[in-house]
């Protein structure tokens, strides 16, 4: 029984449909990539691949964690050259209020692409400010990063 | 450096797999898994969470709201006029077959407006088709 539940439990710091390889593979692309933006090194895996309520097409999401005063300094570089009244900004403010700079704004659709490549899945990542609607439980933090 | 990203959200009722095959028919690109290729840019077809028939048609920023969004960026070998007039293509061949369409970058007010092009066509310079022809002009 306990053995079970050691598996069990080893198993629910894993992604739900990632096997160990994958996730350490992702964690280190992830990681290395994001150290050399600056952003911050709180980074999870979050909805249902956290919650083990995925489906076999869910895709994964993963979210750059990061306090107001850095989510605040990004978004002001990403969206630095945004005129008034233009769509654009009407995606920065809708950015402000849900606490989260999807993928594209955020300039990571490089990295997303190379995973979804490397795992033959959709992947969402994005950067999350703390306390925001979308900083939610469950989530699983990615490995720390191994040279 | 200029950012060049662009995303373009999408109403549409296509599938996603439909609307990737349309896109790379548009572009004459090739997909891998939803990014559609060109030899001077790259296009993601992403499923938007946020999504919302109902907020699409009753909010002003109704197209935060769209099913789809696309996620384009330019490769390095681009130049950015004809970056620009590849997107504005895209975006009125969306309007051409029924479907609502709004860039949002930092350089949309370089791209033809729907409202505009509804009666006038007009560009903000000339855009040629994808057979040579002007499509659209000043």
């Amino acid at each position: 029984m306990a053995i079970i539940l050691g598996e069990l439990m080893k198993n629910h710091h894993m992604p739900q449909g990632l096997n160990e390889t994958q996730f350490e593979t992702l964690s280190n692309v992830v990681r290395q990539y994001i150290q050399r933006l600056d952003i911050g090194d709180d980074i999870v895996i979050q909805g249902s691949r956290a919650s083990f309520t995925a489906l076999p097409t869910s895709d994964i999401d993963i979210g750059i964690r990061v306090g107001k005063e850095k989510f605040d300094a990004f978004l002001h570089t990403r969206f630095k050259n945004t005129n008034r009244g233009s769509a654009k900004e009407r995606t920065m403010l809708y950015a402000i209020a849900t606490g989260k700079i999807q993928c594209g704004e955020a300039g990571l659709r490089r990295i997303r692409r190379e995973l979804e490549k490397m795992l033959g899945m959709e992947v969402d990542i994005s950067v999350i400010k703390h306390g925001g609607i979308f900083d939610s439980l469950p989530v699983i933090s990615l490995l720390p990063q191994s040279h | 450096m200029e950012d060049l990203y662009c995303k373009i959200y999408v109403d549409t009722d296509m599938s996603q797999n439909q609307f990737l095959d349309f896109i790379a028919k548009t572009i004459n690109g090739y997909i891998e898994l939803r990014t559609v290729f060109h030899p001077f840019f790259e296009i993601d077809v992403v499923n938007n969470q946020d999504a919302s028939p109902l907020q699409a048609i009753s909010y002003v920023d109704g197209f935060l709201y769209y099913p789809y969004y696309l996620d384009i960026e330019p490769l390095d070998n681009i130049k950015r006029e004809a970056y620009i007039a590849s997107i504005a293509m895209l975006l009125m061949t969306l309007w051409d077959i029924g479907s609502k369409a709004v860039a949002a970058c930092d350089f949309e007010n370089e791209l033809p407006k729907q409202t505009a092009r509804a009666n006038t066509q007009v560009c903000p310079y000339k855009i040629y088709d994808y057979r040579g022809e002007p499509a659209c002009s000043p």
